[in-house]
């Protein structure tokens, strides 16, 4: 389980790397027990290398690992300081770890939340296993996952011109996303190959990434028509992790 | 008249919530013409007989054969009145029949009129009525609408004034004069036949365009209706099933139920006569993305993802209802057949284009389109329902793959800002 995995280490797998899930290697946070013990023998086929309870212990074991599949609620009687929501993610990020959430979370600017603090992914726990690990592999390749609402989000800001740098393709390719479409639909309606399609997809992922995580919360709000405000409980804030972000996305 | 009727169409009238019900009374326009008609045929008889009463001791006085002179001035009386009773009891002109009895009696009164009216009486006087009478028979002849018919009967009244006023040419009577009696019955009578014939086509316009109008608001009611019950039949069958598969099963989903108690208030509604909106509604625009997110509220059990944003401010008039309604069909479809994983429910104000569209995803097990005809519900309650308002509603399915319907209005072309340009400039900081 542990490793001499420096920053960056774990992403420098390539895009490709992980169309061979066997090469991909994952790490598990989740402060539950029966998802820590029981997730890698369901995802037949994904290798886990390690499971952790805590993000701290995590860090401290760093495990040689591709994605680090992390739970958003991680405080519990047993450990009421773990760090946990964007707090975690950006930690992990600043760690070097592609992160992919594994959450029950499913409001949609706390899901966008996640995204803007670093992780390359957002996935429900209520997904099917076929999902989880198809989202899972997604993730490890550097696609951007999210489900519809918070696609739909992306949209937005890129309809209102907030994220600029899109070709037509690509833009097709987030509205196909956006409604749901599957690659092998967007494939039939657009005459593209679902790989081309993926390539599509992957590049406006770094995009997207790179501006929700340099975007200001009053930026996302004034994007999205939201009062002011309205984000500053989900949204990670620019530089050092705020203790603030110890606890957030825990309330309704 | 002849002319011909069509079927008679139940008239429909406004009411005070917006539907339309039966009049209680038909209120054609043919017949009224027809009626108009008679009236007039009746009271240009009556005036006529009043013109020849004050002459008629005269007549016998000036006339060789009183005895025969009275009988002309009776039997004009007698046809004069039968004309009368006919067209007021009937409400309308005389056919064609009586109008060649009536013709007949005329010509045979003006041909009598050579030996009971002196040559200097015949025209410019009531003492030789038949002028005038004949006048009057040839007018009448506006319920003969059968052109060849109402010709051949002119024609033996033109001959017959004719034969009536020859013997006079030269002893008292010119020919101008003469021609000028004649042109009376050939400029009138025509006058009077195609005047009435082109009320008459009026009116039969007016009841086509009536009864094309009783037509919509037919199949409207009936779409109305569809609209009131096929959602509610829809989740009843649902429910029912599930009864019939395990009867013991109460596991069907609250919201089934919750959205099967609103389907039931709605059809009461409709069968209360109420309105299809709420007081105080009627002229409120609807916004798309709220409605979008209130009818998806109703259908908690789905797996439904709602992505609202980009319609909001876009704004529904009139067609709301009918787009929450296809929305909840569409809805109860995925429900009942799709079997569906995830359900995307998508709105937006379209980019290159002054709209919006509406599109619902789902990943079920789809359909083959080629083979397989759309549902009473999405043809009656969503293609068709939507097309009144100018929305298109398509299904694009494929099997294994999902469903995808579209609901798209469009109403005009924009040419697009650089903000909706395919690639849109690099900005540099705020807007």
């Amino acid at each position: 389980m542990s490793g001499e995995a420096g920053p960056g280490t774990p992403r420098d797998v390539g895009p490709d790397a992980a169309d061979d899930a066997s090469d991909v290697r994952f790490s598990l946070v989740d402060d539950a027990t029966a998802v820590r013990e029981s997730l890698a023998v369901l995802l037949h086929g994904l290798t886990f290398v390690s499971a952790h309870a805590s993000l701290e212990d995590f860090l401290l074991d760093r495990p040689v690992a591709d994605v680090v599949v992390l739970d958003l609620h991680l405080v519990n009687l047993r450990q009421p300081d773990a760090s946990q929501g964007v707090a975690a993610i950006r930690d992990a990020v600043a760690a070097g770890y592609r992160v992919c959430v594994y959450t029950q979370e499913e409001r949609r600017f706390v899901l966008a939340a996640c995204l803007a603090a670093g992780a390359t992914g957002v996935v429900s726990k209520s997904s099917s296993l076929d999902e989880t690990r198809a989202a899972f592999l997604a993730v490890a390749r550097g696609e951007l996952v999210a489900p519809p609402p918070v696609t739909g989000l992306i949209e937005v800001l890129v309809r209102r011109g907030r994220v600029t740098v899109l070709n037509r393709r690509q833009r097709e390719v987030l509205a196909g996303r956006a409604r749901g479409l599957t690659y092998a639909e967007l494939s039939r309606s657009l005459f593209l190959s679902e790989s081309t399609l993926r390539g599509y997809w992957r590049d406006l992922s770094t995009v997207v990434s790179q501006h929700l995580q340099e975007s200001s919360p009053g930026d996302i709000e004034h994007a999205l028509g939201l009062g002011p405000g309205d984000l500053l409980d989900h949204w990670p804030t620019a530089g050092a992790a705020r203790p603030a972000d110890r606890s957030t996305m825990i309330g309704p | 008249m002849e002319g011909p009727a069509g079927p008679r169409a139940r008239d429909v009238a406004a009411r005070p919530d917006g539907r339309t019900a039966p009049a209680a009374e038909p209120a054609r326009s043919a017949p009224q013409v027809e009626r108009a008609a008679g009236l007039a045929v009746a009271g240009s008889r009556v005036a006529t007989l009043a013109q020849m009463a004050p002459s008629v001791v005269a007549a016998f006085d000036a006339s060789t054969r009183p005895g025969l002179c009275a009988v002309t001035w009776a039997v004009a009386t007698a046809t004069s009145a039968g004309t009368i009773v006919l067209s007021v009891v009937r409400r309308r002109p005389p056919g064609r029949r009586w109008a060649t009895v009536d013709v007949t009696v005329a010509a045979a009164l003006l041909v009598l009129g050579l030996l009971t009216v002196s040559a200097g009486y015949r025209t410019g006087s009531w003492i030789g009525f038949q002028g005038a009478y004949s006048l009057s028979v040839a007018c009448a002849l506006i319920g003969v609408r059968r052109r060849g018919a109402w010709l051949t009967l002119l024609a033996v009244l033109v001959a017959a004034r004719a034969v009536y006023l020859l013997p006079a040419l030269g002893s008292g009577v010119g020919f101008a004069t003469m021609a000028g009696e004649l042109l009376t019955l050939l400029c009138l009578a025509p006058l009077a036949w195609a005047g009435t014939g082109a009320m008459y086509r009026i009116a039969q316009d007016a009841d086509r365009a009536r009864e094309y109008a009783a037509h919509l608001a037919r199949e409207e009611e009936e779409r109305r209706a569809r609209t009131a019950i096929h959602n509610g039949t829809a989740l009843l069958k649902l429910l029912v099933e599930q009864a019939h598969d395990d009867p013991t099963d109460s596991r069907t989903p609250s919201q089934v139920w919750v959205q099967a108690a609103s389907e039931l208030n709605r059809m009461r509604a409709y069968l209360a006569g109420q309105g299809r909106r709420a007081a105080g509604r009627a002229d409120e625009p609807q916004d798309l993305a709220t409605l979008v997110e209130t009818v998806a509220a109703e259908f908690a059990d789905l797996p439904l993802d709602v992505v609202p944003d980009l319609a909001r401010g876009v704004l529904l008039d009139d067609e709301a209802d009918d787009v929450a309604a296809a929305l909840r069909s569409l809805l109860i479809n995925v429900r009942q057949h799709a079997g569906a994983a995830r359900v995307v429910l998508h709105a937006e104000q379209l980019e290159d284009e002054d709209g919006w569209a509406v599109t619902l995803h789902d990943d079920g097990r789809g359909f083959d389109p080629s083979t397989t005809r759309l549902g009473v519900g999405v043809r009656g309650l969503v293609v068709e329902s939507l097309a009144a308002h100018a929305i298109t509603a398509t299904v694009d399915s494929v099997p294994g793959l999902g469903t995808t319907a579209t609901l798209r209005s469009v109403t005009r072309s924009r040419t697009p800002t650089p903000e909706h340009a395919v690639v849109a400039p690099a900005r540099e900081g705020r807007p």
